[in-house]
């Protein structure tokens, strides 16, 4: 079966189609408190318009399963008549936690991601907006706020699936046009984030609790056990003996190794990373005639961190791409990249040392664990196509059910045979060694 | 793989030493051989360099023909002579100020000899080094054995080594490496104290000749379409940093693995032994000790990739050889019990990266000479001076197809990286 049928195959899978919901809800993963009253209010506050009044309200599920690990995603559609009689359509996104499965919510509860996302939405990005509007730059790199309430946990941002923005195939991997116009959203990001920073006396350090961090270690049976999982393919192919070996000796030290990436290097240029910046936090506008992309946001800051962009550039890059650009072509990508942060930090005005390429080279290789650790364990994962049980426990646990998921991540075709390629060259690099 | 040229016409070898001469070797052979009996019967010398070969020694073959203390069948002896250009004040000049005759003829006289020593006592001792005669500090001359005798010859530098040539001139300079780092160890600052390699502080005598190429190099990018003005911009500027940014790799960082490096390690300076028979490599050793500096391995490495590999083995396999070099390295250092830092092989990766620049230069310059196959004007007026015949032989060295080709695939990669640019 070829990736295209493969496609095919999930997207002609029942979607779940719900009734069209007017007043109250009983759409699965909805709390009680959305009601039209409670949209209403929030539009009121958004539009700055008391006399707005909702008419017509459709709530439906956004997303299926193995799409999105990270909350439920509920898609709203709202009819309404503006104080001046005008009328219009809003369509939005609404983004709630967990709260059904317990064990899901004890283990990302010192990831604090509901919370982190909801300040970063709030507080963080409209600012970063107004510094590209500070250099004349419309660039549009996130999706609009319409309003975050952190006593619920809910965050509701305008519903780019409605301006045409839709999801990437997760399964082929972004091309060279796509990979450049996403570095291009993310170099202007990490810049304004860069001077943010500064402007607000470090503000943006405070988030330190990016996917490994030096408060928890919740989601180490995830990455050991993604990493085991690697392990146990690759000891079954001939030739491949001592690269299992390598990964089995890494399992003691991977968590430290992890670490140390989101460790913040003072002497070395820092950013807000993105933290979890692959093909599905990424949605991309296709020109209906050509098919062309035309412009790329960028979704989904749950796992926001502030440290090296190299934990951005080394996941994207390691998990996103197309095989020919993911094998041959990152330092072209870098370089792409490079210059528009560069060029973006130096129109800020930013006070603190820029580094040249090469400097900005040799800090990021500091990290470079972190491409290693994306191509092997998250990949897998990323391009899974068994998602009958992918899901949040499948990856926390150890059960029988938890270790068949992570095989049938590692069983797939295309990620064994990256596999095969990749680990050569990180073992000459020194990073399967246990010893860096 | 190639010989030493040695049967040219006069106008394009050097001529011998005059001083040489029975009366001369026959006190250092009663000495070396512990023989004050033995009597030299007849001495055999010939000029060993061509034009083109090496543009800061000179090269005499000698043999000897002895009768030891008691003997009546003769023995015979083959011995390289090296001296320098003493007679050119102008080359005598600009060497001077790299103090290469010094530090070979210490390298000769004292380094290697306590290399090899500390290499015996490894679990897998190899020859390394040519083994010394003598050294004489006045006429700033070295003999030692003639490796060709030994059927060691030089590889044909034109086309470069293999892996399985390169692993062996890895795994020689590895356990030099190592066993010099053990070196000043035991006796700190025996080796420090080495800091006039071609790049150093101290002088700029080759700046010239760096400079200018990479000038021409520009020339070459801008008529070559693929590459074009953004390339022949990029080097015009970078040609006032070239020497500031090579000389950088050298300076020993305190966070680094240092040793003491080769300092001009490429093909022309192993010489290489086959089976008679089956021709099967068999044995490598190093030469030519003038340019030796404590520094970063890097450096060797950089300069070893950059000139002495094949092409496709230059592009594809140096992660490999790198792996395969820091292996050697660690185990050696290990087997003498080195106490210093040990870097792994990530640390060492990264020291690479740092000294990336220099492959650069390398590749730009020191490459385009050694490839270079229009001898007629290959002597260091030619590399150095200002002139209409030395602005021609540099644009001549450019017209090279296969120097072409590589740089015409190499410039983008070092662009990408960064390496291009002029950053301070």
């Amino acid at each position: 079966m070829s990736v295209t049928d493969l496609i095919s195959a999930l997207d002609s899978l029942p979607k779940f189609e719900s009734e069209v919901i007017v007043k109250g809800s009983n759409c699965p993963g909805v709390p009680d408190w959305l009601t039209e009253t409670y949209l209403e209010h929030a539009l009121q506050k958004f539009y700055n318009d008391q006399a707005l009044k909702i008419t017509a309200l459709d709530l439906r599920p956004a997303l299926g399963k193995g799409e999105n690990f990270g909350g439920v995603l509920t898609r709203l559609k709202v009819d309404f008549r503006r104080g001046d009689g005008s009328c219009a359509t809003g369509h939005y996104i609404l983004k709630t936690s967990f709260e059904g499965d317990e064990f899901a919510r004890k283990a990302m509860e010192p990831y604090d991601i509901f919370n982190r996302e909801m300040s970063i939405y709030e507080e963080i990005l409209p600012k970063l907006k107004s510094l590209l509007l500070e250099i004349h730059d419309e660039e549009e790199i996130f999706a609009q706020t319409m309003t975050v309430d952190y006593d619920r946990s809910a965050l509701v941002f305008e519903d780019l699936n409605a301006r045409g923005f839709v999801m990437p195939d997760r399964l082929l991997g972004l091309d060279l046009k796509l990979a450049r116009l996403v570095l291009r959203k993310l170099a202007k990001m990490h810049a304004t984030s860069a001077v943010l920073n500064e402007r607000e006396n470090g503000a943006l350090e405070s988030y330190d609790r990016g996917m490994f961090n030096r408060h928890t270690e919740n989601y180490a049976p995830c990455f050991l056990g993604l990493l085991a999982a690697a392990k146990r393919r690759v000891s079954q192919w001939p030739g491949y003996e001592k690269y299992a070996e390598k990964l089995e000796s890494l399992l003691p030290i991977y968590m430290e190794l992890g670490k140390r990436v989101f460790d913040v290097t003072q002497s070395h240029i820092n950013v807000l990373a993105h933290g979890d910046l692959w093909t599905n936090n990424v949605l991309v506008k296709y020109d209906k005639a050509s098919g062309e992309p035309l412009d790329v946001i960028i979704i989904d800051f749950q796992y926001s961190a502030w440290g090296s962009p190299a934990i951005d550039l080394f996941y994207f890059l390691n998990s996103s791409l197309q095989w020919d650009l993911h094998l041959h072509h990152q330092e072209d990508l870098i370089r792409y990249y490079f210059d528009i942060f560069s060029a973006t930090l130096r129109k800020l005005r930013f006070n603190g040392n820029i580094p040249s390429l090469v400097r900005f080279r040799h800090q990021i290789q500091t990290k470079e664990f972190y491409a290693m650790h994306t191509s092997c364990t998250i990949f897998p994962i990323h391009r899974n196509v068994e998602t009958e049980d992918a899901d949040f426990n499948a990856l926390m646990e150890n059960n029988q059910r938890a270790l068949n998921f992570k095989d049938a991540c590692l069983s797939n075709p295309v990620t064994q045979r990256l596999l095969k390629e990749l680990l050569a060259v990180y073992d000459r690099k020194g990073l399967l060694d246990a010893n860096q | 793989m190639g010989e030493v040229r040695n049967n040219h016409s006069d106008n394009d070898t050097h001529a011998a030493p005059v001083w040489l001469d029975e009366a001369y070797l026959e006190p250092i052979l009663q000495r070396s051989k512990k023989d004050p009996g033995l009597r030299i019967l007849q001495l055999d010398i010939k000029p060993a360099t061509a034009k083109g070969e090496n543009y800061a020694s000179i090269m005499t073959r000698v043999k000897v023909n002895y009768l030891a203390s008691g003997s009546k069948v003769p023995g015979h002896d083959f011995y390289i002579v090296k001296t320098t250009y003493e007679n050119d004040p102008y080359i005598a000049g600009v060497f001077g100020g790299y103090d290469v005759a010094t530090t070979e003829m210490q390298m000769y006289e004292k380094i290697l000899p306590q290399l090899t020593d500390l290499l015996q006592q490894t679990s897998n001792p190899e020859k390394v080094f040519a083994q010394t005669l003598h050294v004489d500090y006045e006429h700033a001359a070295i003999i030692f054995e003639d490796l060709t005798v030994t059927k060691h010859q030089t590889a044909d530098r034109l086309i470069g080594f293999d892996m399985e040539h390169a692993q062996l001139a890895l795994r020689k300079l590895a356990k030099m490496h190592a066993a010099a780092a053990v070196l000043n160890e035991q006796q700190p600052g025996v080796l420090t104290k080495y800091d006039h390699g071609i790049f150093n502080r101290h002088t700029q005598g080759f700046a010239p000749f760096f400079t200018s190429m990479v000038g021409v190099a520009a020339e070459f990018a801008a008529e070559t379409s693929e590459l074009g003005p953004y390339y022949e911009q990029k080097l015009k500027a970078m040609q006032k940093r070239v020497m500031e940014y090579s000389t950088r790799a050298y300076d020993p960082q305190p966070d680094q693995f240092n040793t003491l490096i080769h300092g001009d390690y490429w093909v022309n300076n192993v010489m290489v032994r086959y089976n008679e028979n089956s021709k099967e490599l068999q044995d490598l050793v190093m030469i030519d000790f003038q340019f030796c500096s404590w520094s970063s391995p890097a450096v060797d490495l950089h300069y070893f990739f950059n000139t002495s590999l094949e092409t496709e083995v230059r592009f594809q396999h140096q992660d490999a050889l790198v792996q395969y070099y820091h292996s050697i390295l660690v185990q050696t250092l290990k087997d003498l019990n080195f106490s210093g830092y040990i870097p792994t092989l990530r640390q060492f990766v990264l020291q690479m990266e740092k000294a990336r620049f220099f492959a650069v230069t390398v590749s730009l310059v020191s490459h385009a000479i050694m490839i270079n196959d229009q001898n007629a004007d290959a002597d260091f007026n030619g590399l150095m001076l200002d002139d209409e015949r030395g602005r021609k032989f540099r644009k001549l060295i450019y017209t090279n197809k296969k120097l072409r080709d590589i740089l015409q695939r190499l410039l983008p990669v070092f662009d990408r990286c960064g390496l291009l640019d002029v950053v301070d």
